[in-house]
């Protein structure tokens, strides 16, 4: 045989070998393109073609992809592909940027907006906005919630999607057979901090029907609870908010958690737990994969705080369900927060980023998920009488209607008048760590507010100032 | 037979020993492309990271040992040494201890015993994403099954996940629930003594004790031993019960060190100084497996040569 040829078993052999070595191949990052997500359909015929990174679930994709159609539609030549990235999207973003591969266009975390905005990676676009006769910033968003939110130094380096923030959910059969008059959706209403307690305390059951002050109660046999109230997220700014204090001081560039107004607002939650034993400890419920949202149909409990956008699910519960601003410490109020649709500046096409990113300032699309209630508006537009007829329907039953009586007046007053914006500013997710494992001891009852800020405010305040 | 004059005559060797040797180099490849690529390239850029300010954004920027410096100041670097070094001290002797007395129940010759051994390892095989989770729900203070165990039996709830003091040992708890793998490799140590020594004791007149701590325990050292040294490897890298069960909460109780590498690196993206971390903590495990190594495995018995 000649020795140039290859018997067939050697053939195999190689063939074996050479198709693990391609499996392995396979596996490397792609140096090229970027994965194309759901929304690539046609290879593209555009001339441009904008990538536009984001989370959510389906719903949320679904929107996304109805509003590029719509988008691509209205500008030939331009076609945008969904990065539709679920889970661990800081990492997945970071990782793009470092390899330099960024999205041309994102949703940015409100945490993250003002830091990514100090390391120049985002698209300065206020000669945009300035230029655009549509978008009138100061008359076509809710202001100065936006202005708060979405400039940096003075400029624009993108658009807030919306608002969510905290406000009261509550069971209103547990009300009426308690003999207990609701809170309001009227902020004027809003109840006093003392009365909210007292109300939460008529509502806590232990398993011989005792209250919390009667002799004999047992905060270790609690079977049904007052209030639910979460602590994670900006809900530690909203209780500040709520005692009348600031979280952060942006002429010092430090946060204000240790101040004594704003202690005695972290502990004023606390004592909702450890004190009064009107409130379960939240991080229970978490583990457990329960929500509150279960609890309120079942009756194990007969308020919960928490934001907008639990009533995208808790509207379905099978029990007449009602909502309501948030008690006052010394006011009512609540902070909002939501991801900022923006543009990195490494893109290769800015003008037509500008245009996809306010393409998602549309209400069309923005009214999706008012409609929904995942959201409230942050477009003026949406907030008019004729603009709250547009999206609310009211909730008749758990499959018909959404938002329960008087939405209208949350939104019309609550949100438009008794709310601010999440003050984010550079380096803020690193150094808010520092404060929320600090408060994990004070809503586990193991530290006083003022103990825990105490030992953790320098620290934060030193990542701010590095940052 | 014509020779062909394909792309084969002009790209493959021409002798048998040079094709022998092509086809080698070929199975070895996957093996070798794969340690290249995800183990020594990875390695080297640690070492280059570990001397930069990188957050993955921004370009890095070479700061020489700053990383080191800082990570010193850095109070949860110390916390998270002190919350791994206690893990270790406890979870590892008592996983020792607790895998070696049920491998010496699961080598008796009982009824039944396949069915005992397969129960005890059982654990090891629940992905440790599902285990985590369960055991979360089984400490919950709330609605825990512990918790309602303890007062069914009129006493108080424990806290177990949320109380600071009390925390970092529920998880030394939850982490004997895998002495599974660690019992087998004692059970498999432990049929490789031969019979013929019990037997010799046994016309001596030795008793259990005796011969457990005469016969059992010496013939036993190198894997005594082996557990000890891979368990100290692995706690001081124990990552999933903190991530997802205590999240290194409460008031950073349970912050182990290999999870304060990933925050510092994936959320607050020091992508330098969790390299720093990481190459620190590979220096603390080999050191103290060098000291393991020249204090303990002296006394170690290997078939009658002392090593």
């Amino acid at each position: 045989m000649d020795g140039k040829m290859l018997s067939r078993r050697e053939m195999l052999r190689l063939t074996a070998v050479v198709a693990a070595g391609a499996s392995l191949a396979g596996c490397l990052p792609s140096s090229g393109s970027l994965p194309a997500g759901e929304g690539a359909g046609q290879p593209a015929a555009a001339d441009v073609t904008i990538s536009f990174m984001g989370w959510g679930g389906p719903e949320e994709s679904q929107a996304v992809l109805d509003l590029i159609a719509l988008f691509e539609g209205e500008n030939p030549g331009v076609k945008v592909t969904w990065l539709h990235t679920p889970e661990d999207y800081m990492s997945k973003l970071t990782s793009m940027v470092a390899a330099g591969t960024s999205p041309d266009t994102l949703f940015t975390p409100q945490d993250y907006y003002k830091t990514f905005c100090k390391q120049g990676l985002m698209l300065d676009i206020q000669d945009y906005l300035d230029a655009d006769s549509e978008l009138d910033v100061e008359r076509y968003f809710l202001q100065p919630q936006e202005d708060s939110r979405s400039a940096y130094e003075g400029r624009w380096h993108g658009i807030g999607c919306c608002w969510v923030g905290g406000h009261l959910f509550y069971n209103n059969e547990m009300f009426q057979e308690a003999g207990i008059e609701p809170p309001s959706t009227d902020p004027e209403k809003a109840w006093t901090w003392d009365h909210f307690i007292e109300v939460a305390k008529q509502l806590t059951l232990d398993s011989q029907g005792r209250h919390p002050d009667d002799a004999g109660f047992d905060p270790q046999d609690i079977v049904q609870w007052g209030i639910d109230h979460q602590t994670g997220g900006y809900f530690p700014e909203t209780f500040l908010l709520q005692n009348g204090v600031q979280s952060y001081d942006e002429s010092t560039n430090r946060f204000n958690f240790a101040e004594p107004a704003a202690v005695e607002g972290l502990q004023n939650v606390a004592d909702l737990m450890h004190k009064h034993h009107v409130a379960p400890l939240g991080s229970n419920l978490k583990d457990l994969g329960m929500s509150n949202t279960q609890m309120l149909e079942n009756r194990k409990l007969a308020m919960a705080v928490d934001g907008t956008y639990a009533l995208a699910w808790t509207h379905k519960i099978n029990a007449d369900l009602g909502v309501a601003c948030l008690p006052k410490m010394k006011q009512t109020g609540t902070v909002v927060v939501a991801d900022v649709r923006a543009a990195m500046k490494a893109t290769q096409h800015p003008d037509e980023a500008y245009k996809w990113v306010r393409m998602t300032a549309n209400p069309i699309y923005q009214s999706t998920f008012l409609k929904i209630g995942l959201w409230w508006p942050n477009q003026t537009a949406l907030m008019t009488p004729e603009g709250l007829e547009s999206w609310i329907s009211e909730r008749k039953s758990p499959t018909e209607g959404v938002h329960p009586a008087g939405y209208y007046d949350l939104v019309d007053k609550y949100v438009r008048n008794h709310t601010q914006a999440w003050l984010c500013p550079a380096g803020f997710a690193e150094a808010k760590q520092v404060i929320f494992s600090a408060l994990e001891s004070v809503w586990n009852g193991t530290k006083t507010a003022e103990e825990a800020m105490a030992d953790s405010i320098d620290n934060a305040n030193e990542i701010l100032a590095t940052s | 037979m014509p020779v062909n004059p394909g792309w084969r005559t002009r790209l493959l060797p021409h002798t048998n020993r040079a094709r022998r040797n092509l086809m080698g180099y070929l199975f070895i490849a996957p093996f070798l492309l794969g340690f290249l690529l995800w183990f020594l390239l990875p390695t080297a850029t640690a070492i280059w990271m570990a001397f930069q300010d990188w957050n993955m954004m921004t370009p890095p920027r070479f700061i020489f040992l700053e990383n080191f410096a800082s990570l010193l100041r850095d109070e949860l670097f110390w916390q998270s040494l002190k919350v791994t070094v206690i893990y270790t001290l406890f979870s590892v002797p008592l996983t020792m201890l607790l895998a070696f007395a049920v491998a010496l129940l699961m080598n008796t010759k009982v009824r039944g015993i396949h069915f005992f051994r397969t129960l005890y390892y059982l654990p090891v095989v629940v992905p440790a994403v599902a285990g985590s989770i369960l055991w979360a729900w089984i400490l919950n203070t709330e609605f825990g099954f512990l918790n309602i165990l303890l007062r069914a039996v009129g006493l108080p709830k424990v806290r177990w996940l949320v109380d600071p003091n009390l925390a970092l040992f529920s998880l030394i708890l939850v982490s004997l629930w895998g002495l599974g793998s660690t019992m087998v490799i004692y059970l498999a140590g432990l049929q490789g003594v031969p019979d013929v020594y019990y037997e010799a004791a046994d016309i001596d007149g030795a008793g259990r004790w005796h011969k457990l701590r005469h016969i059992t325990i010496p013939l036993m050292s190198p894997v005594i031993f082996f557990t000890l040294v891979m368990g100290i490897i692995g706690s001081f890298q124990v990552f999933t019960a903190g991530y997802l069960i205590t999240g290194g909460g409460p008031d950073n109780a349970t912050l182990f060190y290999v999870l304060h590498i990933y925050r510092t690196g994936f959320k607050n993206f020091h992508m330098g100084e969790a390299a720093a971390l990481s190459w620190v903590l590979f220096v603390i495990i080999v050191a103290l497996v060098a000291i393991i190594f020249k204090y303990i495995g002296g006394s170690v018995h290997y078939g009658g040569r002392e090593s």
